[in-house]
């Protein structure tokens, strides 16, 4: 078995051109789901310190739009942008174009109005009602056959591939679209039907969602934008490949502690205390992984739009994940469980990892695909540090208020009002981050439109139609 | 409930025995000889390893690059 | 080919074991816990738990009191820790993980009262002026003041009251109230 021995293979330009109407596709799909799912961050952040603004509006009620900004961030934004990024690195990996480009169009249109549909859904007042899993069965299902049509793609470039080994951001991506369609379909499955299984499922899915498909796409564009961008491999192919196993390992195994001190069998929640102990192992190999292709070029790093943003989330991973090994124990935990440090704590992850990783993704991706430049070096910079700034003092304030609020909660003395009250001015702070991040992402957005418009500029492709047509016949 | 834990004494014996009968074959069929060349794979002939990409905040392009350069040539990192 | 088979069966596997030890196992152990539910559930009570679950009570209100020694629940008032049977089989499931306001595993001990819970659904601060807890006041109407006779509608402090009109609650309120009233872990599920 010799892949591509009498196949044509293809120069890094040719894959970047045909991949060009596909990627752009999911990755404009998830930017207009940043912005939506934006709104309704502000308009949930608002409402935590001015409960009466928009009171009487029952569909934007505080229990409707946080669901609702949750889901749009996660199916919408990270999970589209995720799966372009991802096509990108797996066609330029593998050095085989996209496969079943039109399907995948396809499936992002299908992708877009299940959005819209369980966007709609949620407001009207038909949650699911289990955190992470808003979006009713239906909607939720089709979202995730959608991502099976991008894992058969996968597949099928995976054994149309033109190179013999598979570097380590494959692995991930792979396993990537593997577990994420399986952990979708096992989260819709009608069996959980007793209240605390189903609280088990729940966590198991969501702390996940997060491992088993946002972090290995992550973790796969920092393996292989950092090497890229640099110009020099990365430290130790070694450890990286012990970075995959342990998240393989152990990820899968988190989740439970979620519900310490909660209704279910103590066993299964140590089981997931350990892994999350565990979990250090993999992220300290990646961590150091990391930091020794770093280290040395500074000026590189800044110097590089998609290396600032790149090693920001990097270093977000690494401390992201300690801190979680950190929380799930059970003396940790009984502070901080119930408290607006747990809120931080995921915003870490989906945001200074995951959608800062996807954002250095993008200004890596996009010029390539379109052949343009970036329309201003000054307003990246703007997105750089207002993002940068925005996700630093959300995190600083909440997690320092958290600590407060569960020491205030534990302490029989102190009535509960109290807990609420002290923690509002920092829910004030919280609002301002947002707004930093929203004029980060407007920004971000402006910059991204203007790739893709620019009149008087004689577009060098076909038009939409057209170009759909001619990816169902390649 | 004794039944119970025979079963997971034996499946988790058997995932064991299984993983390392893998990792045996792996290591005795020569997949860890050269890991470290797996580390190139990202690079290709348009952008090299040695050359910097995405410098777009670099005032002078040219200068610090080629100073860069000079160290960069022998990939650095364990072998 | 071996090498990427391997890789594969590698992904399926880690996922496949750890799916059965924190999906099913949990089920297999659980389930046999909790017991056809011998006591009756009246439809206010459902019907309450699915506005409950629409207007996402559950993003504020955690709905799981620790044990006794963990954390200051039992010394609060909340009541002894919850077990698997106290959640009267309703799904989705309400655990909840924040507790930006109280939980409410045993609200019904601690506020019997309906006019209390309908005073806090339509205005929180009525109650206490530093909740920051939402108005619901769509699960509410406001009608003349001679309108149904016999109803005097909510006992609203002077700063919220409508000159001319009182408010009344609509069904999905009566049923809310009655779900969050029978939140009450002396009684509820254990014999």
């Amino acid at each position: 078995m010799d892949p591509g021995s009498n196949q044509p293979s293809y120069s890094v330009s040719d894959l970047d051109r045909k991949a060009r109407f596909v990627v752009l596709f999911l990755i404009f799909s998830g930017v207009f789901w940043l912005l939506f799912g934006t709104l309704l961050a502000l308009f949930a952040s608002l409402k935590m310190h001015l409960p009466d603004w928009l009171g009487t509006a029952g569909w934007l009620t505080f229990g409707r739009v946080r669901p609702l900004h949750l889901n749009t961030m996660v199916y919408g934004w990270a999970s589209l942008t995720g799966a372009g990024v991802s096509l990108w690195m797996l066609s330029r990996l593998l050095k085989a174009p996209i496969m079943l480009r039109g399907y995948i169009v396809l499936a992002g249109v299908v992708w877009n109005i299940a959005l819209l549909l369980g966007s709609i859904q949620i407001l009207a007042g038909f949650s699911r009602g289990i955190e992470w899993l808003e979006f009713p069965v239906a909607t939720m299902v089709a979202i995730v056959l959608c991502v099976i049509i991008i894992s058969v793609s996968v597949l099928l470039m995976l054994i149309n591939r033109r190179v013999k080994q598979l570097y380590v951001s494959v692995w991930y991506l792979i396993a990537a679209f593997l577990w994420f369609p399986l952990l979708g379909l096992v989260s819709s499955l009608p069996i959980f039907d007793t209240p605390t299984v189903q609280a088990g499922m729940n966590w198991w899915y969501a702390h996940n969602a997060l491992g088993l498909w946002f972090t290995p796409v992550g973790l796969a564009a920092a393996y292989y934008f950092i090497p890229k961008v640099l110009g020099r491999p990365i430290y130790s192919y070694g450890l990286s490949l012990l970075g995959f196993w342990g998240l393989a390992l152990f990820y899968n195994w988190n989740g439970f502690h979620h519900l310490i001190g909660g209704p279910v069998p103590t066993w299964f929640v140590t089981i997931s205390i350990s892994a999350s102990v565990m979990m250090v192992i993999p992220v300290v190999v990646v961590a150091v992984n990391h930091h020794m292709t770093v280290v040395g070029s500074f000026r590189a790093v800044v110097n590089s739009p998609t290396l600032r943003f790149v090693v920001f989330a990097a270093m977000s991973y690494t401390f992201v994940s300690l801190q979680g090994a950190a929380q799930a124990l059970r003396s940790f935990n009984e502070v901080i469980h119930f408290t607006h440090f747990v809120v931080a704590h995921a915003h870490i992850g989906m945001y200074a990892f995951v959608t800062m990783m996807l954002f250095g993704a993008c200004y890596y991706i996009i010029p390539r695909v379109t052949m343009r430049e970036w329309h201003s070096k000054g307003l990246i910079k703007w997105h750089f540090w207002l993002t940068a700034i925005g996700i630093i003092i959300y995190a600083g304030a909440l997690q320092g208020i958290g600590v407060f609020q569960g020491f205030a909660m534990n302490d029989p003395e102190v009535p509960f009002t109290d807990t609420v009250t002290m923690t509002i001015p920092y829910l004030v702070a919280r609002s301002v981050s947002g707004f930093l991040m929203t004029a980060g992402h407007l920004i971000f957005a402006w910059l991204m439109f203007r790739m893709v418009y620019r009149p008087g500029e004689q577009p060098a492709s076909p038009l939409v139609w057209n170009k759909i047509r001619e990816e169902f016949a390649s | 409930m004794s039944a119970g834990a025979l079963v997971l004494v034996l499946s988790s014996l058997l995932i064991i025995g299984g993983g390392l009968a893998l990792f045996l074959w792996a290591f005795f069929n020569g997949q860890f000889n050269d890991i470290q060349k797996g580390r190139m794979l990202p690079f290709d002939e348009e952008e090299p390893a040695g050359k910097r990409t995405d410098q777009i905040f670099q005032d002078k392009p040219s200068e610090p690059n080629e100073k860069q350069n000079k160290g960069e040539e022998q990939p650095c990192g364990p072998r | 080919m071996m090498r990427n088979t391997i890789l594969l069966f590698g992904i399926i596997a880690t996922f496949a074991i750890a799916m059965f030890g924190l999906t099913i196992l949990p089920k297999m152990f659980i389930d046999k816990a909790v017991k056809e539910p011998d006591y009756y559930t009246p439809f206010e009570v459902t019907e309450g738990h699915r506005i409950f679950v629409r207007e996402g009570c559950i993003y504020c209100h955690s709905k799981q009191v620790r044990a006794e020694g963990f954390g200051a629940d039992f010394e609060r008032g909340w009541g002894r820790a919850s077990v698997a049977t106290d959640y009267r089989n309703l799904l989705p499931h309400n655990l909840g993980t924040m507790r930006t306001g109280p939980d409410l595993a045993n609200i019904g001990a601690r506020q019997p009262g309906r006019d209390w819970h309908y005073l806090n659904l339509y205005q929180p601060r009525a109650i206490n002026e530093h909740s920051i807890m939402p108005p619901f006041s769509w699960l509410f109407e406001v009608v003349s003041e001679d309108a149904r006779p016999g109803d005097e509608g909510l006992r609203l402090p002077e700063a919220y009251r409508i000159p001319g009109m009182k408010v009344l609650p609509t069904d999905e309120a009566h049923s809310l109230v009655a779900y969050l009233i029978s939140l009450d872990q002396q009684t509820a599920g254990v014999d």
